[in-house]
């Protein structure tokens, strides 16, 4: 029952059913898709706004920091999309659900993720592709970036949403020992994404030292961009950026591993 | 090795911290810790071969899920070590979960909101089922449990008893040689009760699945069970048979006898009571100190006998009497050896 392709298939099944379970309530579904869809829009404006308002931040332009704003997104609606189970991990701390992954025969981070998508949060993803994809024409043909280089953007856009899978992952396994970790998360999550929104050049020095080290937002897309646009860095970030994002993951499933053997169920 | 369960001086310690709400206050747990230290399992072996029926009996809070949570790999003991088919289901969790089923009386692995068919369906693919023998599996579990009244009907609108039924049907799923379940019979009626329990003395019968289940309810293990294990105090206080569970308590069995006339001399024997009522002797008697045959020849002495009745003792009061001897005893009482728990009067 190893292999990847069992995985994939038992993976794909899995999350159809949790899709039909949540056809259950399609009025909730459709009202849920509507609204982050509303809030997506809202949140595009706000940033057109504020942009527009400072047409320079920290010597970015605004497609500039339009680029970085897309890519953070991408990252994020991923994870919420196919992480959304990790995101609400508490529950199966607080109730001693994750009993129930145990007794599976799989790693239990395959069968948790495959118990839930909100395909809903996909309209975040795709507000920051918009983004990306009307920011890196611009820069494209003021001939700030190449093909190659927007091609490479996009691909460092969706690898991005391995920073917070990982933050997250690391969040859940921290949990194994305190079992409230809903504030946490915002602490360790919301906060540097929302951050990363920004050329970290505008943050303090330590703070950037923190989003750039502990939570390494700034790889998912300040670090290269600012090298492409030759603001800064040398060309090895243009490798060092997916090595650390991918470090950062092997590194967050260690965490998860360890906690796991930490797990103490709950009393009945 | 015969042994398919094994539990090798089992000890679980949960350290139960006091609860500090807030990200500081996680933060401070994780620098300074108060609190107490609560053995669960404290020190306790034993092991079941292929094709037992074990029940697992105990108090609220003695340590019955806290050990079953350790078979199946969900917690990882302090010390010792458990073996299922001779490897650790820590170490090798998802090897041994494989060939383990496991049942929460409490809660359901199923979805929620779909129907029970498609929880089997993906737990088939999640085992590897193969799509003939799932075919063959649910034929034969409509014989045995008519799941296929309920296979297209909701979790969710299921009633206790059904709900348990397919929990039933989802563990056994992959034909695993080992299942424990927790409290399977709890909420249900006594018609369900009955089906469950039937259920499994068939498929212990026909599959020879090892079986060791958690339990509150007395008919349970009087009906299930060719040996039980009595947990208090994380500790185990009894494990044998039913019948040696009795004896080993010493609460006092008794026995009707009807004389063909009263009996006119003095009544001696190994009795600890007798009352008499014209030709109807009642001798209350101590299963540790004598047998019944003994009790029976020495009422033979004292005339000829018409008719005899048993009363056996009620096995809840025999539990309560275990449970309150270990309490008093500190657990002192050694597993299997009725001539170490201390005998007292009856209440």
């Amino acid at each position: 029952m190893t292999g990847l392709l069992p995985a994939v298939q038992l993976y794909l099944r899995s999350v159809q059913s949790a899709m039909r379970a949540k056809m259950q309530y399609r009025a909730d579904f459709i009202t849920g898709l509507l609204l982050y869809g509303v809030l997506s829009a809202t949140d595009f404006l706000m940033i057109a706004a504020i942009l527009t308002r400072f047409p320079r931040l920290g010597g970015w332009d605004v497609y500039e920091v339009g680029l970085l704003y897309g890519m953070a997104s991408v990252a994020m609606g991923l994870y919420r999309t196919f992480g959304a189970e990790l995101h609400e991990f508490e529950r199966y701390l607080v109730r001693g659900e994750f009993d129930g992954l145990l007794v599976r025969p799989w790693p239990t981070l395959f069968t948790l993720l495959g118990r839930n998508v909100e395909p809903e949060r996909l309209g975040n993803s795709l507000q920051g592709a918009l983004l990306v994809g009307i920011c890196s024409w611009r820069l494209w043909e003021t001939g700030a970036l190449d093909a190659l280089e927007v091609a490479y953007v996009a691909a460092v856009s969706i690898m991005g949403t391995l920073v917070p899978f990982s933050l997250a992952l690391i969040t859940a396994a921290f949990g194994f020992w305190v079992v409230r970790i809903d504030e946490f998360q915002t602490f360790v999550m919301y906060a540097p994404v929302a951050a990363s929104h920004y050329p970290l050049t505008v943050y303090p020095g330590w703070l950037r030292a923190l989003l750039t080290s502990v939570l390494p937002v700034g790889f998912m897309n300040f670090v290269p961009v600012q090298y492409l646009l030759g603001k800064g860095g040398g060309p090895w970030v243009l490798w060092a950026s997916p090595l650390v994002m991918v470090g950062f993951a092997v590194l967050a499933y260690g965490c998860w591993r360890l906690g796991e053997r930490h797990y103490q169920s709950t009393g009945t | 090795m015969s042994a398919i369960v094994e539990a090798v001086e089992l000890r679980k310690v949960f350290r139960v911290a006091k609860d500090r709400p807030g990200v500081l206050g996680a933060l401070r747990g994780l620098f300074s810790w108060e609190g107490r230290e609560v053995r669960a399992v404290d020190g306790i072996s034993f092991a079941i071969r292929r094709g037992e029926l074990v029940g697992y009996l105990g108090p609220n809070g003695a340590g019955k899920s806290t050990t079953i949570k350790m078979l199946a790999g969900i917690l990882h003991p302090t010390s010792g070590e458990v073996r299922i088919e001779g490897r650790s289901p820590q170490r090798h969790r998802q090897e041994v979960v494989r060939r383990l089923g496991v049942v929460f009386g409490q809660r359901t692995q199923a979805w929620w909101d779909l129907p029970v068919r498609d929880t089997l369906e993906l737990l088939a693919a999640m085992y590897g089922v193969k799509p003939a023998d799932y075919r063959a599996a649910l034929k034969r579990f409509d014989e045995m449990l008519e799941i296929g009244a309920i296979l297209d009907v909701p979790v969710r609108k299921l009633s206790l008893g059904q709900r348990m039924r397919a929990d039933l049907v989802a563990a056994w799923l992959h034909r695993p040689p080992v299942v424990f379940l927790d409290e399977p019979t709890i909420g249900l009626d006594a018609v369900a009760k009955r089906r469950i329990r039937e259920f499994l003395r068939e498929i212990n019968r026909r599959e020879g699945t090892t079986i060791l289940l958690t339990t509150h309810d007395m008919d349970d293990i009087e009906e299930l069970c060719s040996r039980v294990m009595v947990i208090n105090h994380g500790r185990l206080v009894y494990d044998g048979d039913v019948e040696g569970m009795r004896r080993a308590v010493g609460v006092p069995s008794s026995m009707r006898v009807e004389f063909a006339a009263p009996p006119a001399g003095p009544l001696v024997g190994p009795w600890t009571a007798a009352v008499q009522e014209g030709p109807t002797v009642t001798v209350a008697f101590d299963r540790s100190r004598c047998t019944a045959a003994e009790v029976i020849a020495a009422l033979n002495r004292c005339g000829p006998i018409r008719d005899i009745y048993m009363e056996e003792p009620d096995i809840e009061r025999v539990i309560e009497r275990l449970y309150a001897q270990a309490g008093t005893a500190g657990g002192a009482a050694p597993a299997n050896s009725p001539g170490g728990v201390v005998t007292r009067p009856g209440p």
